[in-house]
């Protein structure tokens, strides 16, 4: 009965056809580690963020008035509503963390490599609008954070010449971050954002499966092949690698709910402190730090003394990203066969990365500003240099099989 | 053959034929023989011969990649057609008679479509963008305020709410006032001559009046609200601090009468709301 409900729809649409080729059967590289993890834990917490998404829009409140007391609400009134909000935004913090681990994979592996140009692009712009989604996300509960964390971002509009100032009229729709604003970013956070991005996840991985996933050892295992043209260096996606993902899959889930039930906000990197408080848009706090996500970029824009130089610099920071297939001139993929130069390169990179992180979460000093100035010329040059150090450098030869 | 597997060799087909596979042909070739792949029998069962094949035809492929096409030799074709794959630059363009259609006249057509449509978009469009102005409600209540002064004491700052945005009230003492002059060297434009300020060069306090300062509690790097420091003591982030105002977001300073320091990254000095006192009343937010 079911294989005859199953034939008849497949006559009609290839839906096992469409499975065995993107799921079940879809050959990926049999050596792997555990850095190629993160794209699966990734999606995972997709799905985590659109459900608990989807039952925090019921009792949120999206006026001015209500917003920050539904918030309330939610955490003391509605049954289990502390656990869906803590999931939500747990969940949010640990997309980032795969996310930006996954991206590093692919800094490291090489994974953006002819032909995978692509699926680099549409990753990269799931990231910026995944950092458009947080942002906006975090300006909901109208918290003291949330209003002057909003307040700041809102403001580098301003400083873009001539429109600056009516640009940020607009975004607001008030000459405050009002009821009108929380709306309205309301709207966009629920619907057209996720759509969005639930779009970018769909291409990503029709790109992924077109040109083949990678492997740490830049092995090319398309090759060498079988009669039916599967790689003889890959398994199925079915069993071999779903059930090798499901201890990684448990531990993923262990940490979340450590995270979950005993710091929650992460002391204060993850649910700001002062964002306990409701908006009050005549006092700011004492101290404004970005959720640790964001950190690097906001180090990157207090380190220049001028708000366009300073949003200039961020944008660029992340727009050098979306090109880094066109900078790498290395003959190789992996780290593993490519030079030293490249080696002590992504070593400096994750340090400035982190360093800068680091300070855009504490107040300004005279030593912060002078290393995040530092930190922020290491961040360009290893993309900037990148085209010289991945030629001149003498890499190792890539072995033909995996 | 799984074993010991060649680069782009295997076993297809009922005749046991080794066959070359290669899945992904440069863009080049691709463009070339029509398909980003190749597979096609070498005709032979023996390894040997099939590794001596396959190496002609990568480098066929190779050769392929890196001339001209008008530059090829016959003997690559050759090699080509040997395995029935066609290595002929696509001449479909070719095909469509020139004459019959007028192409010019198709172009405009096309064009004339695309702009109206275009046009078309941005119509559609201006309610979906001016709906995110501010709405006439949000425009009333954003009117002006009246504060009684008179109770300040001299030193004291009050903060007041207009479009809901923080506005700093300054009564200054003399001392302080005349203080202003020692911080002048220190600062990025102390005659407000970069911003447009219709009250500059009235008084010192950079108001209608002389003893008080109004100004936008709102810093001109990105918005934060400035702390008043009006004490002159060292402090963390100036230790010749000579009293005004801290942006702690970003650690902008301006001086007791807004005038931001050299250094900051606050652009410009703190701005002065339309203003004007009747008496001990002032209104913040109407020119008098």
């Amino acid at each position: 009965m079911v294989t005859k409900v199953l034939n008849w729809i497949n006559y009609r649409l290839p839906i096992v056809n469409t499975f065995e080729r993107h799921l079940s059967k879809h050959p990926v590289p049999k050596k792997v580690n555990f850095w190629y993890l993160f794209g699966a834990l990734a999606s995972i917490v997709l799905i985590l963020q659109i459900v608990t998404g989807i039952w925090l829009m019921m009792p949120y409140s999206n006026t001015e008035e209500g917003a920050f007391a539904s918030i309330e609400y939610i955490m003391r009134d509605v049954d289990y509503g502390w656990i869906i909000r803590y999931m939500h935004t747990t969940g949010a913090s640990m997309f980032f963390a795969i996310v930006y681990l996954h991206m590093f994979r692919g800094l490291l592996y090489g994974s953006y490599k002819k032909p995978k140009e692509l699926v680099w692009i549409f990753g990269m712009t799931i990231y910026l609008v995944m950092m458009a989604e947080g942002f906006l996300g975090y300006v909901l509960p109208y918290g003291q954070m949330s209003y002057w964390g909003a307040q700041v971002i809102i403001s580098l509009f301003g400083a873009i010449p001539y429109i600056g100032e009516s640009l940020e009229v607009w975004v607001r729709g008030d000459y405050y971050i009002s009821g009108i604003t929380i709306s309205r970013f309301f709207a966009l956070h629920v619907v057209a954002l996720p759509l969005i991005l639930i779009a970018l996840v769909f291409l990503h991985l029709v790109a992924l499966h077109e040109v083949g996933a990678g492997n740490p050892e830049g092995v090319d295992i398309e090759e060498f092949i079988d009669e039916d043209g599967v790689p003889l260096d890959s398994v199925p996606f079915f069993p071999y690698k779903v059930l090798s993902a499901m201890p990684a899959i448990g531990v993923f889930g262990l940490v979340f709910c450590i995270i979950m039930f005993f710091f929650p906000e992460g002391g204060g990197y993850f649910l700001e402190l002062a964002n306990f408080e409701e908006a009050n848009p005549l006092v700011t706090p004492e101290h404004i730090a970005p959720v640790w996500y964001y950190a690097p970029y906001y180090t990157m824009l207090r380190a220049i003394p001028d708000p366009l130089g300073g949003l200039i610099v961020m944008a660029a920071a992340v727009a050098i990203l979306f090109v880094v297939p066109w900078l790498d001139r290395s003959n190789v993929a992996s780290i593993r066969y490519k030079g030293i130069l490249s080696k002590i390169a992504i070593v400096l990179f994750v340090v400035s990365f982190i360093t800068l992180g680091y300070l855009g979460t504490v107040t300004v000093t005279e030593t912060g500003k002078i290393m995040s100035v530092i930190c922020t010329v290491m961040y360009f040059s290893f993309f900037l240099l990148m085209p010289i150090y991945t030629s001149i450098e003498k890499t190792y030869e890539v072995p033909e099989r995996l | 053959m799984s074993e010991t597997a060649e680069k782009y060799l295997t076993l297809r087909g009922a005749n046991s034929d080794i066959y070359f596979f290669q899945k992904r042909v440069s863009e080049r070739v691709a463009s070339i023989i029509g398909t980003n792949f190749v597979k096609t029998s070498l005709k032979t069962k023996v390894l040997d011969e099939a590794i001596s094949s396959r190496d002609m035809l990568i480098n066929a492929l190779n050769e392929l990649e890196n001339t001209d096409i008008s530059d090829i030799g016959e003997h690559f074709l050759n090699v080509f057609e040997d395995f029935g794959i066609s290595a002929k630059p696509s001449d479909i363009d070719d095909e469509i008679p020139s004459d019959s259609a007028d192409q010019g006249r198709r172009k405009v057509l096309i064009g004339l479509t695309a702009g109206f449509a275009a046009a078309g978009v941005g119509f559609a469009a201006t309610p979906f963008i001016t709906a995110w102005n501010p709405s006439a409600r949000a425009k009333a209540i954003g009117s002006a305020v009246k504060v009684d002064v008179s109770k300040m004491m001299i030193g004291q700052q009050i903060q007041v709410s207009w479009r809901k945005q923080p506005i700093l009230i300054i009564r200054h003492s003399q001392s302080a006032l005349s203080g202003l002059s020692a911080v002048t060297s220190k600062l990025a434009d102390p005659n407000s001559d970069n911003i447009d300020e219709p009250y500059k060069n009235i008084n010192s306090t950079r108001s209608l009046s002389s003893e008080y300062s109004v100004l936008s509690g709102v810093c001109t790097h990105l918005g934060c609200s400035p702390k008043y420091y009006p004490e002159v003591e060292p402090k963390p982030w100036d230790s010749t601090w000579a009293g005004g105002f801290f942006c702690p977001c970003h650690g902008s300073m301006f001086d007791l009468v807004g005038r931001v320091y050299k250094g900051v990254p606050a652009p410009t000095n703190l701005t002065v709301p339309p203003h004007f006192f009747e008496g001990s009343v002032l209104t913040i937010g109407e020119e008098g």
